[in-house]
C-alpha cells in the first residue's frame, strides 16, 4: 500500500487520539470533607489525597478515595470512625463512578461555569447506592475545577452507629467534594 | 454492743472494697474500648522492610494481591524523596520516587519539626516506618515516622 494512502487515515487517528487524551483530565490531590451534625457534637473530617478523573469527551467521572486518609481533629474519633463505624481494614476504599451530559461550551473548554446532572452509583463500607446529584463545573483559562455536595445517608451502607453515641453521630452526614484538575496524559 | 459495732463497720468496709474493686475495672474497660488510642508508631515493629520502588510495583502488578500482603501492615519503606507537602491544617506528605506513574505517599505522623525537616531533603534517600492503607495511583502510607539512618 502506498504511503500517501495511509497518510489521511493515520493523521485523523492521531488527531482524534489527541482530542480524547485532551478530554480528560485528573487529579490526585481532591478534597472531600464529611460533616455530621448530632446533639452531642459536630464531626469533621478532611481527605486532600482523594483520586478523581473525568472524561469530558464521555460525560464520565470516576472518585476514589481511601477511608484512612480522612483526618480528623480529634486522633480518637479518627480511630473509631475507621476502626467501629467504616470498618476500614475490611473496606479500605469509597468510589463514586457516574455519568452526566456534557455541554457544548465545557467540551470545548469555553471559560465559565457548567452546571451538570450527574448520576452514578457509590460505594461506602462495602456496599453500593446509586447517586444522583448536580456537580458544578468551572473552567478558568484551560483550567477545569469541579465541586459537588450530596448527603449519605449511614444506614443504607450498612453503617451501624451504637446506640451509646447515637447522639455524637448524625443519621445523615453532609459530604463536599472540590476537584482541581490537571490534563490526564 | 461494741463488738456489734465492729462487725457492722468491717462490713461496711468490705463491701465499699468490693465497689472500689468493681469500679476500677468497669474505668479500664471504658478505657481500653472506647478511650485508649492507638499506640505511636515509634512503639510498634514493622512487618515488613522493602524498597519503595518495589512496593510501588507491587501494587502496580496485582492491587489485591499486593493488599492481601501490605494493607494495614506496618512497612519500613526506603525511597528517594520526590516531594515535599506541608499544607496547611493538614499533616506534612512526603512523596517517594518509584519506577512507575505514581509515588508512594508518605503523610507523617504528626507536625514535622525543624530537625526532622533537615532530615528530608528532595532527591535523597530516606526510610519512614509507617502503616500501609493501600493505592489509588500512588501508594498510600499513613501515620510516618523518620528512622533515622
Amino acid at each position: 500500500m502506498k504511503l500517501s494512502k495511509l497518510f489521511l487515515p493515520l493523521t485523523l487517528l492521531l488527531i482524534t487520539a489527541s482530542v480524547h487524551a485532551q478530554g480528560r483530565y485528573l487529579t490526585r490531590t481532591g478534597h472531600v470533607k464529611f460533616f455530621s451534625t448530632a446533639p452531642m457534637e459536630d464531626i469533621v473530617a478532611h481527605n486532600n489525597k482523594v483520586l478523581s478523573i473525568v472524561d469530558l469527551a464521555k460525560g464520565e467521572v470516576a472518585v476514589d478515595m481511601l477511608m484512612k486518609s480522612f483526618e480528623f481533629e480529634k486522633k480518637l474519633m479518627q480511630e473509631h470512625f475507621n476502626e467501629n463505624y467504616m470498618e476500614s481494614g475490611k473496606y479500605p476504599k469509597s468510589t463514586f463512578k457516574g455519568k452526566f451530559d456534557v455541554p457544548a461550551g465545557l467540551k470545548n473548554m469555553d471559560n465559565g461555569t457548567y452546571e451538570v446532572d450527574v448520576t452514578g452509583e457509590i460505594s461506602i463500607h462495602g456496599v453500593k447506592k446509586p447517586l444522583a446529584t448536580k456537580a458544578t463545573l468551572t473552567v478558568d483559562n484551560g483550567v477545569l475545577s469541579c465541586g459537588l455536595v450530596f448527603n449519605v445517608k449511614v444506614k443504607d451502607h450498612d453503617i451501624s452507629i451504637p446506640k451509646v453515641v447515637v447522639k455524637n453521630i448524625a443519621e445523615v452526614v453532609e459530604v463536599t467534594a472540590s476537584f482541581n484538575f490537571e490534563v490526564y496524559k | 454492743m461494741v463488738l456489734k459495732e465492729t462487725k457492722r463497720h468491717m462490713k461496711k468496709k468490705k463491701i465499699l472494697l468490693v465497689i472500689a474493686i468493681v469500679g476500677l475495672i468497669a474505668a479500664y474497660f471504658v478505657w481500653d474500648n472506647f478511650l485508649k488510642t492507638a499506640p505511636s508508631m515509634k512503639r510498634l515493629d514493622a512487618d515488613y522492610q522493602i524498597e519503595a520502588t518495589q512496593l510501588y510495583s507491587a501494587y502496580d502488578a496485582n492491587e489485591e494481591t499486593a493488599n492481601l500482603k501490605y494493607l494495614n501492615k506496618i512497612i519500613e519503606v526506603t525511597g528517594v524523596v520526590s516531594n515535599i507537602e506541608t499544607p496547611e491544617n493538614s499533616l506534612p506528605v512526603v512523596s517517594l520516587k518509584t519506577n512507575g506513574f505514581g509515588v508512594v505517599k508518605c503523610t507523617m505522623e504528626a507536625p514535622l519539626n525543624d530537625n526532622e525537616l533537615k532530615l528530608i531533603r528532595l532527591d535523597t534517600p530516606i526510610t519512614f516506618r509507617a502503616e500501609c492503607i493501600g493505592s489509588l495511583l500512588d501508594v498510600m502510607l499513613i501515620r510516618a515516622i523518620i528512622l533515622e539512618q
